[in-house]
């Protein structure tokens, strides 16, 4: 008896520790792989990298505290919740905001990305295996390898959606199961994580309502089609539909109570409906951003290389939910409700995505790349069903993993060259030398009312800017793109001139004036006054 | 006297007591209905025997005026009491534009289109009346205004004016100030004040249209503000619009003005402008000194907004009380200094007493002078010519390395209308002198030899003689005046935009004269004459007029000028006599100073057998120089002719190369003309006008960065003819390393290269074989 107690003991013992090991190993390997793309960001550049989203946060996140309200003059118009976040951390810490979003925070970003897509695909997928290899796939998409690392409130925004998403096939599950303690706990942690992406952005943090609410008018859709097929799902879908409408209101709620600052996302509401008629009624884009950004690179070819997992992971989660659309519809009494979720979700993130694009095309001032920052939400829905597919390609034809593999390890490759903006392959470099910084910083504790021109693009500027993040002192200014006639003086140093060099600018004259500073990196010249009236 | 013309009035039949009674009758001229509405007592048939003001009162009452139609009602004037104080409200739709909308039964009057008062008056205490003269201790609050624009009230106040009186109760002071501000980056009016200066002409204002109410007026004229002040609401029945008017007085003599588009204390736009009155015999200003001035960072104004924005127009007239004469006008980056208080309102401009010396006592980088020999009427001063213009901004914030062209090139309009392009301009009989860097006070200074008021240190000027003819003023070498005089008919075939007048461009000479060096050079139609001659080109300094005692000094010293005929240059030597000799069908060119004499170029019909000092000449062109030591010479004139020398060099792709140019001119005429550098299709740099002398040399480098690899061809075209060319090879430069240009340490692509293999055995755990 008790040799068979024992031996039961031991037997149960040995499994749960094997799926105890089996998911620690999943969540080390995904949290080693999330550190090893964060670490990558930050230390390609040792830390010394700054962008134009992230400066205008940096700015943002600074001057919070000085005003002591969420609604202050300069914040951030489509939400609170990340530079409150941000300076929280900054306070904790003891750093400057500066130094947080250059070391740390991409670090953190990538880390809740790996760990929240693991925690969600792996349901959604009903397999540790499958949400380990789902969750990967993220990281093979530059675009959002560069958005959780960046300094901007979408490492947030991703990756609490991976958490909402959960959220959400949890509580419809528990129902399910009519555990209604856990339906309740899984329903708040909704309702919450609704209600911090809202304050996040109003704009991104409610795409997955967005993609809720789509997804629901399909459903209801398909119901009005084919009633009986849909009966089951009736129930499922009348509370989808309610919880959808629960967390528009959500948003109603931070947009026009909390956050009043938000309420002018309707004006864009207006002025993008507005011009979505005009598109409709001209058909002439007013604006394109699928034709520009190729200057940005180094080379066509090297633009389509890095990019073209984009296309991989597009086409292949497309098959991979076509093959499984049918047969679920067919079979639809017995699909499991995470499947037909998913599958819904990704129809309805799809047609997000394909709605973004005239949306693009009307160049409103808030910003011309909604398709290319939908896609990252996009992916999260995609993931899980292009690893479910090459899942059972490799089940079928096993002689292909050795190819995949190889393919996986370039496109991981190609993932980090590209949300590094890494020279070899970018124009639009984001690195900086702190000798620049240092220059800048000599010049303009010196002169007043004054400006300095840093060379035709950004870099210099964002740089500084991610050193000190309230800006120059003395009422001093960086001159970027052509030098303004009244900038007097112009910083020079090899990296500059390397990316002069890989942009195709020519020199500039005032680079021929007095070297007036040299710190052995960076050299600040003056322009000899022709006038009795130049300084 | 009320500018009330009562014709004849008759009683509305059917007025019945308690009820509104209506007058008809005229006002201004215009068939008007005034329905008064009795609140709280009746109209009597014994009170409408007299005039219909006495039918109501004004402190409870209400009065509606329609004009031309009976119910074409644009007035509404309702009295209430409030806290002890009346308080008047006035109803206009789009302030007077629109018919208002109202209900009217029995007592009981109600607003419907618009609902609320445009214009809310209250006295700070007593009535409207005190010892039965009018109150001007009042606030006034106005709804209704869209950034300027007169709109229909919404509610919510957007000016209020409180006006504040000296020891006789007259208005002394003005202040408004902009409530509610939803554009604050709209240029609006945000801060007013208007001041009577002590010594100020007395104050007058035309009588009110209702005794008891003394501030509403009707009118179909124009104001004469140099007559009286209007009614500070003045219906204006000729635009049908309500008008606000300021208390004190606006632009007669003796105001001392804010006109800001900021809030305070910091004032921008037209602060202060002020009226000074040095006559108090007449309504009239005498000098007017106008400030347009932007606070640093303020974004209103010329760029750029990092500096201080000063600038002054400073008119004052001498003998003829309606017209201008005289303006001086600076411009530069000095910040305003007191802080001054009116009626509680604090901002920063310089007092009225101090104002003169801020403008005229202190230096400035850039002054120009007018003069209206005609004079110019209006309330403002003289607007050509001036510093205020925003183009000069370019030119003071260091951006461009010449001053504004219209200093030399003036628009020369027929009329003196205002335009776009008028603050560059000089009309028919104006005068305009300038320096675009002056760096010291303003000083003028009367010439003898033509009979004109002149700027010191002036770096040229000119007078539009009309019908394209200019009298342009030299001032050759070091000397601080006008030495030298030349009337020019400009080009009448000139580029320019569609109703803009012609430039002040070179153009053909006329007559030139030139009193150098001892000598009087003339040279006219009939010749040339060079007299030894004594003269004298300046009188001592003087200074424009300050205050009153200094204005009637600059009067009497300006009186006596008599100024030569712009028309007959030859008619000014006659004031300087001396032996000289005359060179009938000669002509001359050229005319400058050099080291120790003077130089021209003299072209003579005949051959001149020498005298008077002076070498025989032959026929033709010649050089003539005049040294102090050795006297007249002659040289041989080799025509203009330019030798150039551009440097052949190798240069490197995308990196900014100094090039130098340099040329030569090998003749001994001067030579001057457009100079242009390209580098293959791109063009480099541009002279407008390069002088070289004859023999001397120039020689600038031009810098050159180009974007492709290759030869290239560098072009120096003059006059639009290529020069000269030389080869260029701009040689690659390829895409560098960026790990060589980007490594903070050696120890970084190790570290780099570990991160990477953690990452690949992390993925190969994930896709490795099941």
């Amino acid at each position: 008896m008790s040799t068979t107690l024992r031996s039961l003991w031991a037997r149960s013992s040995r499994q749960a520790a094997g799926v105890i090991s089996q998911e620690l190993q999943s969540l080390l390997t995904i949290l080693g792989l999330s550190l090893a793309f964060g670490a990558y960001f930050v230390l390609r550049y040792g830390g010394h990298w700054g962008e134009v989203d992230s400066v205008a946060f940096a700015g943002m996140i600074a001057r919070l505290p000085e005003d002591g309200h969420i609604i202050y003059a300069g914040a951030y118009p489509h939400g609170y919740a990340y530079s409150v976040w941000a300076i929280t951390l900054s306070y904790f810490t003891g750093l400057p905001v500066g130094e947080l979003l250059r070391w740390y925070t991409p670090i953190i970003g990538n880390l809740f990305l790996g760990l929240f897509a693991f925690a969600n695909f792996r349901r959604w997928l009903g397999s540790d295996r499958l949400g380990l290899m789902a969750a990967s796939v993220l990281f093979l998409v530059p675009e959002l390898v560069f958005t959780v690392s960046r300094g901007n409130h979408e490492k947030l925004t991703v990756t609490l959606t991976l958490l909402a998403l959960l959220s959400l096939l949890r509580s419809f599950m528990e129902v399910q199961g009519r555990n209604w303690a856990r339906f309740a706990a899984w329903l708040s942690v909704y309702y919450l994580l609704a209600f911090v992406l809202v304050s996040l952005n109003i704009f991104f943090g409610s795409s997955f309502i967005v993609v809720s609410t789509l997804a629901a008018i399909l459903a209801w859709g398909l119901i009005r089609i084919t009633p009986r097929r849909m009966k089951n799902f009736r129930n499922p879908i009348e509370r989808l539909t309610l919880r959808v409408a629960a967390s528009w209101l959500l948003v109603l709620l931070v947009m026009w109570y909390i956050y009043p600052l938000g309420g002018q996302n309707l004006s864009v509401l207006k002025t993008a409906l507005a011009k979505l008629g005009v598109l409709a009624l001209s058909l002439e884009p007013q604006s394109n951003p699928y034709t520009t950004g190729r200057t940005d690179w180094s080379s066509v070819a090297a633009y389509r290389t890095i990019s073209s997992f984009r296309w991989v992971l597009l086409v292949g989660s497309l098959i991979s939910w076509l093959a499984l659309i049918v047969p679920t519809f067919r079979n639809l009494d017995r699909s499991t409700l995470p499947k037909v979720f998913l599958l819904a979700l990704y129809g309805a993130a799809g047609l997000q995505m394909a709605l973004a694009i005239p949306v693009d095309l009307i160049g409103l001032e808030e910003g011309a790349n909604l398709q290319v920052r939908v896609y990252t939400y996009f992916v999260l829905f995609a993931a899980p069903l292009f690893a479910l597919g090459l899942q059972r390609v490799l089940q079928r034809w096993p002689l292909l993993r050795a190819p995949v593999i190889i393919g996986i390890t370039f496109f991981a490759a190609c993932s980090l060259l590209k949300a590094t903006l890494d020279p070899t392959v970018s124009n639009r470099w984001i690195f900086y030398h702190p000798a620049e910084v240092e220059a800048i910083q000599s010049w303009a504790i010196r002169h007043a009312n004054e400006s300095l021109w840093v060379g035709p693009d950004t870099r210099l500027s964002d740089g500084y800017l991610m050193e000190h993040s309230l800006g120059l002192p003395n009422y001093n200014s960086l001159d970027m793109g052509a030098p303004s006639p009244q900038t007097y003086h112009a910083l020079n140093s090899p990296i500059k001139q390397a990316n002069d060099k890989a942009w195709g600018y020519t020199g500039s004259p005032l680079l021929l004036e007095q070297r007036v500073y040299d710190n052995g990196i960076a050299q600040i010249y003056h322009r000899t006054p022709r006038t009795p009236l130049q300084k | 006297m009320l500018r009330l013309m009562v014709l004849f009035s008759v009683l509305s039949a059917s007025a019945l007591a308690g009820n509104p009674a209506t007058w008809q009758g005229q006002i201004a001229g215009v068939p008007a209905w005034v329905t008064v509405v009795p609140r709280g007592h009746e109209i009597s048939s014994q009170v409408r025997g007299q005039p219909w003001w006495g039918w109501g009162n004004t402190e409870t009452d209400a009065y509606l005026f329609a004009f031309n139609q009976p119910n074409n009602v644009r007035i509404i004037l309702s009295f209430e009491t409030k806290g002890g104080l009346p308080e008047a409200q006035l109803y206009l739709n789009q302030w007077g534009q629109r018919p208002l909308a109202y209900s009217l039964q029995g007592d009981q009057l109600s607003l419907l289109d618009p609902t609320l008062p445009t214009i809310t008056v209250r006295p700070e205490e007593g009535g409207w009346l005190v010892n039965g003269r009018p109150n001007y201790r009042l606030t006034l609050v106005q709804d209704g205004l869209r950034c300027d624009l007169p709109v229909n009230p919404d509610g919510i106040p957007d000016m209020e004016v409180k006006v504040g009186v000296d020891g006789e109760g007259l208005p002394l002071w003005q202040t408004s100030r902009r409530l509610n501000d939803p554009h604050p980056n709209w240029g609006c009016f945000r801060f007013g004040v208007e001041l009577r200066m002590p010594n100020s002409p007395p104050f007058k204002v035309a009588p009110g249209l209702l005794p008891g109410f003394p501030y509403l007026g009707i009118a179909r004229e124009a104001t004469d503000w140099f007559s009286e002040n209007p009614n500070p609401l003045l219906f204006d029945l000729r635009k049908n619009h309500l008008e606000v008017n300021p208390f004190t007085g606006f632009q007669n003599g003796g105001m001392y003005v804010i006109n800001s588009n900021t809030p305070g204390p910091d004032v921008a736009f037209e602060s202060p402008f002020i009226f000074y009155n040095f006559d108090p015999t007449t309504r009239y200003a005498h000098l007017v000194v106008r400030g347009l001035h932007f606070p640093r960072w303020v974004e209103f104004g010329p760029e750029p907004y990092s500096l201080e924005r000063t600038s002054f127009r400073y008119s004052w007239k001498t003998d003829e009380e309606t017209a201008w004469r005289y303006s001086v006008n600076v411009a530069g980056f000095y910040p305003y200094p007191s802080n001054l208080e009116v009626g509680g309102e604090k901002f920063k401009a310089p007092s009225a007493n101090a104002t003169p010396k801020f403008v005229v006592g202190q230096p400035w980088p850039l002054v120009t002078f007018v003069e209206a020999t005609r004079g110019y009427p209006g309330s403002e001063g003289i607007y050509f010519y001036t510093s205020q213009s925003d183009a000069h901004w370019d030119w003071l914030s260091g951006s461009v390395d010449r001053p504004t062209p219209e200093f030399e090139a003036p628009y020369l309009p027929e009329g003196d209308d205002l335009v776009r392009t008028s603050d560059r301009a000089l009309p028919r009989g104006f005068r305009g002198e300038y320096s675009a860097a002056y760096f010291q006070k303003p000083t003028l200074y009367l010439s003898p030899f033509d009979g004109q008021l002149h700027l010191l240190n002036a770096q040229g000027g000119l007078w539009n003689l009309g019908a394209g003819r200019v009298l342009r003023y030299h001032r050759l070498g070091q000397a601080p005046y006008v030495n030298g005089w030349t009337r020019e008919r400009v080009p009448s075939k000139q580029a320019r935009e569609l109703g803009e007048p012609i430039k002040a461009l070179p153009g053909t000479l006329e007559e030139a004269l030139y009193a150098l060096e001892g000598y009087l050079l003339y040279a006219g139609p009939q010749g040339v004459e060079i007299r030894r001659a004594t003269y004298r080109l300046a009188d001592t300094p003087l200074a424009p007029p300050t205050d009153r005692q200094s204005w009637q000094a600059f009067r009497q010293r300006v009186r006596g000028l008599a100024p030569r005929d712009p028309q007959n240059l030859r008619g000014w030597l006659e004031g300087s006599p001396g032996p000289g000799i005359v060179l009938p069908g000669a002509r001359f060119e050229g005319v400058r100073l050099i080291p120790q004499g003077l130089r021209l170029t003299l072209t003579l019909a005949a051959p001149f057998a020498g005298g008077q000092g002076l070498p025989a000449l032959a026929a033709g062109r010649q050089i003539l120089e005049y040294n102090r030591t050795r006297g007249w010479s002659r040289q041989t004139a080799t025509p203009a002719r330019l030798e150039v020398a551009l440097e052949n060099r190798t240069v490197q792709q995308y990196t900014a190369t100094p090039l130098r140019l340099t040329l030569r001119n090998v003749g001994s005429l001067d030579w001057s003309g457009p100079v242009e550098v390209w580098a293959g299709d791109t063009l480099l740099k541009t002279w407008p006008q390069l002088n070289i002398a004859g023999g001397q040399s120039w020689s600038e480098e031009v810098a050159f960065a180009a974007s492709h690899p290759g030869p290239q061809q560098l072009t120096l075209r003059v006059e639009g003819r290529i020069l000269a060319q030389s080869p260029l090879e701009v040689l690659p430069n390829p895409r560098p390393d960026p790990w060589q240009t980007f490594r903070l340490s050696s120890s970084q692509p190790w570290l780099l290269a570990v991160i990477l293999l953690l990452g690949m055995i992390g993925l190969w755990r994930v896709w490795r074989p099941l």
